[in-house]
């Protein structure tokens, strides 16, 4: 998107120089183009932009019977509601706790992993592992979570069966606050490095070859390669990356965390997503979950802005 | 599992809301003007006001309605065959699996993509008022009145069941269904393995103590002796209708419910937050989870995975909740358990609790405003509410379940060998709408055979220890659903968050202290303050 968004930047400016009809001209030219391009903007248009305008029932009394428009408008009172609910606090705690700990610990892995297959010469060799580690990636969340309940069940699990076959007291990782957490990010970990690291991949191949063999000639070890000639290659995509992920921060996936849910370990994973599913979908308290999820957006546009700003400040890499 | 299956289906849905909500929406507002308004359409269609069938023309209606795990769809069951060849009228089931059914209704009704009629509606009281209200659904009390002769007859008969279906409008929006059989007082039988009992030189328990004592032998000395620890001495369901330990908190003194709301002298109490309350948690967890009495999966497992339990190939559960035996450890070793009637507690108190609400439902069937033929279909619902076809309405058809004995009364045929009740009875009936009164149960029809059961139950191990009063139905006025709606949801739902946790991490004065202050800054004095009101309204009108 980046190179393309110069792209087209540039072009406007050249197109405004020189008067509007420039710019008809280069579009007929490049009609193909902006021909490829209109699926994509239709998609958006209809299922991104056109929904949008349900956000307003965050600021109405909604009625099905009265419809989006017909619903009375109730200003602010919903999201009033939300922040002074005894619980706000412990969401938002857990919503970006759980986060930003994703992101910590999940973002670097591909990177690593990444560097080291580039590094592979047994093509063969890498081919297969990069096979196996992509495979989690095509599970269903659903399943994903059962085959977590199968392995760690406390009765007959096999992890706990290995627990106690060492002496140890089986532990009811699916039910216990503290492992909610490790264990949402170590799943997610499992099923999302491979995937993750083709684009690192594809970006290792970017690399001019010439600056390896260079540092080769002036003798530079593998891991002096890799410092000093991959990942300052692959730096941009790195960051272009690590903004999109801070700009989903507080999306968290609902899925997973509703799934692992429990009474036991609610406190921890009541995030806001699931909260606005619960109330929602569940409870039909439609007006007061979609300012729930409004406010979530937000948040995230925020974040979004700034990391882009300050990643544009320090590297001059950015999303636009 | 349940939450698996509809994770799926409510995202896909959740995005076709946002859709569909935007077409929806305009249209439903026409929707309501028009209505039910009668304009002609009755003489056209060929409906007729009496006698089957009820349409010369073919007529079919679309009906949402919920089903169980093990039936089939409802165009498939012969009942509705039946119905179908009598009436004329052709149903277009949209049959939702139970545990989805919730968040689908709630989502068709927020989208305006409405059916013709829900059947089994499990409307509650604040939406049967709110969308009563605002025109989504239609009263049918005129409709009643013209085209339903049995409800008609029925209600005329019992004006205490049309008093429980008028909100407080004046009008009815949802329609009956009762088993008027008083089985529901109390859904938490408490079982045990006294096959183990005998084996190990136990005597049956009286007390929690001597409960206690039974669970840690089941423990710790192989009473299956295969020579593994492999027995599970106690597993039930947190806080799950029939499936929880809430029946042996009233060794404490104060007996549990799902709701935490229990009546005496006509005083509402919210029981999570009693002295006995605490005093019971903390003897499960210090007397039962610390030793490792209670199954850990007590809090996280599902209905079939709790129902495989009882059924492994050796027999390792010891003790369970469920309100009946043979469900859970299937038909052969049913005779290894036996109930435990209430128990006495540490400071010798003994007392168990009564179920709240009871009397009939009012949410069996409700017809939206986008329902072009009302008539033909109250007249279509009406034949389930004719005593013989309420009665298969509820358990199953002439022929598959029961056969007319000599008096003109239902009598169960003999079930096939290693089939279970319950599960056959989902597959054979959809129990949804109908009203089998305890006069029904004298002259129409027999009462299944494990209902006997568990009457004699009831009656022989609970009813003399049972609490006197309870939480009756009360059709609460709008303003105060509007705030039980808006507190109630999450208090229970942190309440229960706790019960789990302190009875798994065990709890000191200061965590509970926190957990009452908690409960109280969510507004439970105010929630409490609108059950009293409403219950002494309630009292003054029986007076």
């Amino acid at each position: 998107m980046g190179a393309s968004e110069r792209y087209a930047q540039e072009e406007n400016r050249g197109a405004r120089a020189a008067g509007s009809n420039r710019t008809w001209v280069k579009i007929r030219q490049n009609y193909e183009l902006y021909l490829f391009l209109l699926p994509a903007v239709a998609i958006y248009l209809v299922f991104k932009y056109y929904p949008m305008y349900g956000v307003q029932i965050a600021f109405k009394d909604f009625r099905a019977s009265k419809g989006i428009w017909g619903s009375e408008w109730v200003g602010f009172e919903h999201f009033i509601r939300f922040f002074e609910a005894y619980n706000f606090w412990p969401i938002m705690e857990n919503t970006i706790l759980l986060s930003v700990y994703s992101l910590v610990f999940s973002f670097p892995i591909p990177i690593i992993v990444a560097l080291m297959l580039n590094q592979m010469m047994a093509k063969r060799y890498k081919k297969f592992v990069q096979t196996v580690i992509y495979a989690p990636h095509f599970i269903s969340t659903v399943v994903l979570v059962g085959m977590l309940g199968v392995f760690l069940s406390p009765n007959s699990g096999i992890v706990n069966h290995i627990i106690t076959f060492f002496g140890g007291e089986p532990v009811l990782f699916m039910a216990d606050e503290g492992w909610f957490r490790p264990l949402y990010i170590l799943s997610g970990i499992w099923q999302e490095t491979g995937f993750a690291t083709i684009i690192y991949l594809a970006a290792l191949a970017g690399v001019n070859p010439e600056l390896h063999e260079a540092a080769v000639m002036d003798g530079a070890s593998k891991w002096k390669r890799i410092r000093h000639v991959d990942i300052p290659g692959i730096l941009p995509t790195i960051i272009i990356l690590l903004v999109l992920a801070m700009g989903n921060v507080m999306s968290v996936g609902f899925e997973k965390a509703y799934l692992m849910q429990s009474d036991l370990n609610y406190a921890v994973s009541n995030i806001i997503p699931t909260y606005v599913y619960e109330l929602g979908i569940q409870k039909a308290q439609y007006s007061f979950s979609a300012a729930i999820g409004l406010f979530n957006a937000v948040i995230n546009v925020v974040l979004l802005v700034t990391v882009n700003k300050v990643a544009k400040k320090l590297t001059e890499t950015s999303l636009w | 599992m349940k939450k698996r299956g509809s994770v799926a289906v409510s995202i896909l849905l959740a995005t076709s809301l946002m859709l569909s909500a935007c077409s929806g929406g305009n249209e439903s507002n026409t929707g309501n003007t028009q209505g039910n308004a009668n304009n002609g359409a009755t003489e056209d269609a060929g409906i007729r006001k009496d006698g089957l069938p009820i349409v010369d023309e073919k007529l079919t209606l679309t009906i949402v309605s919920p089903k169980a795990p093990l039936a089939p769809e409802y165009n498939e069951m012969e009942i509705f065959k039946r119905l179908e060849t009598d009436t004329n009228i052709h149903i277009e089931w949209n049959n939702i699996p139970d545990t989805d059914y919730a968040e689908k209704k709630n989502l068709l009704l927020a989208s305006g993509d409405l059916p013709d009629a829900f059947y089994s509606s499990q409307f509650s009281d604040y939406e049967l008022i709110t969308y009563g209200q605002d025109g989504t659904i239609i009263p049918l009390e005129d409709l009643i009145n013209e085209y339903a002769p049995n409800l008609k007859k029925l209600l005329e008969e019992r004006p205490d069941i049309k008093a429980a279906m008028t909100a407080p409008d004046g009008h009815i929006y949802g329609l009956p269904t009762w088993e008027e059989n008083e089985l529901g007082t109390n859904p938490f039988f408490h079982v045990i393995n006294t096959k183990w009992l005998e084996k190990l030189g136990l005597k049956f328990p009286e007390t929690l103590d001597e409960y206690t004592e039974a669970l840690v032998a089941f423990k710790t000395q192989d009473p299956n002796g295969n020579g593994k620890a492999d027995e599970i001495p106690l597993s039930f369901m947190h806080m799950q209708w029939c499936m929880d330990i809430a029946g042996l908190f009233g060794a404490f003194g104060m007996p549990d419910n799902l709701e935490h709301r229990i009546v005496r002298d006509g005083k509402v109490i919210f029981t999570a937050t009693q002295p006995e309350y605490k005093e019971a948690l903390q003897y499960f967890n210090e007397k039962w989870y610390k030793q490792g009495l209670i199954d850990p999966e007590s809090f996280t497992q599902d209905a079939p995975q709790y129902l495989a339990k009882g059924k492994t190939p050796e027999s390792t559960l010891g003790s369970y909740v469920w309100w009946e035996v043979e469900e859970v450890v299937g038909t052969d070793r049913a005779a290894d358990y036996a109930l435990v009637p209430p128990l006495t507690g540490p400071t010798g108190k003994k007392t168990i609790g009564r179920g709240n609400g009871g009397g009939p439902g009012r949410n069996a069937f409700v017809i939206t405003s986008e329902n072009e033929h009302p008539e033909a279909t109250m007249r279509w619902i009406d034949q389930q509410y004719e005593p013989y076809m309420a009665a298969q309405i509820h358990w199953g058809p002439i022929g598959i379940i029961y056969e007319k004995d000599a008096n003109g009364k239902l009598v169960n045929l003999p079930l096939e060998e290693g089939v279970s009740m319950g599960e056959f009875r989902q597959k054979v009936a959809p129990n949804g709408a109908g009203v089998i009164t305890a006069e029904h149960f004298k002259t129409i029809v027999d009462m299944e055979p494990r209902a006997k059961q568990r009457k004699l139950d009831l009656e022989k191990y609970y009813e003399p220890f049972m609490e006197k009063e309870n939480y009756p139905t009360i059709f609460f006025e709008p303003e105060e659903l509007d705030q039980i709606n808006q507190i109630e949801p999450e208090l229970i739902k942190y309440v229960n968050t706790q019960r789990a946790k302190f009875i798994v991490e065990g709890m000191n004065d200061k965590a509970w202290d926190t957990y009452v202050k908690t409960v109280q800054d969510m507004g439970l004095d105010q929630l409490m303050e609108i059950y009293q009101t409403a219950l002494d309204r309630y009292n003054e009108a029986q007076k």
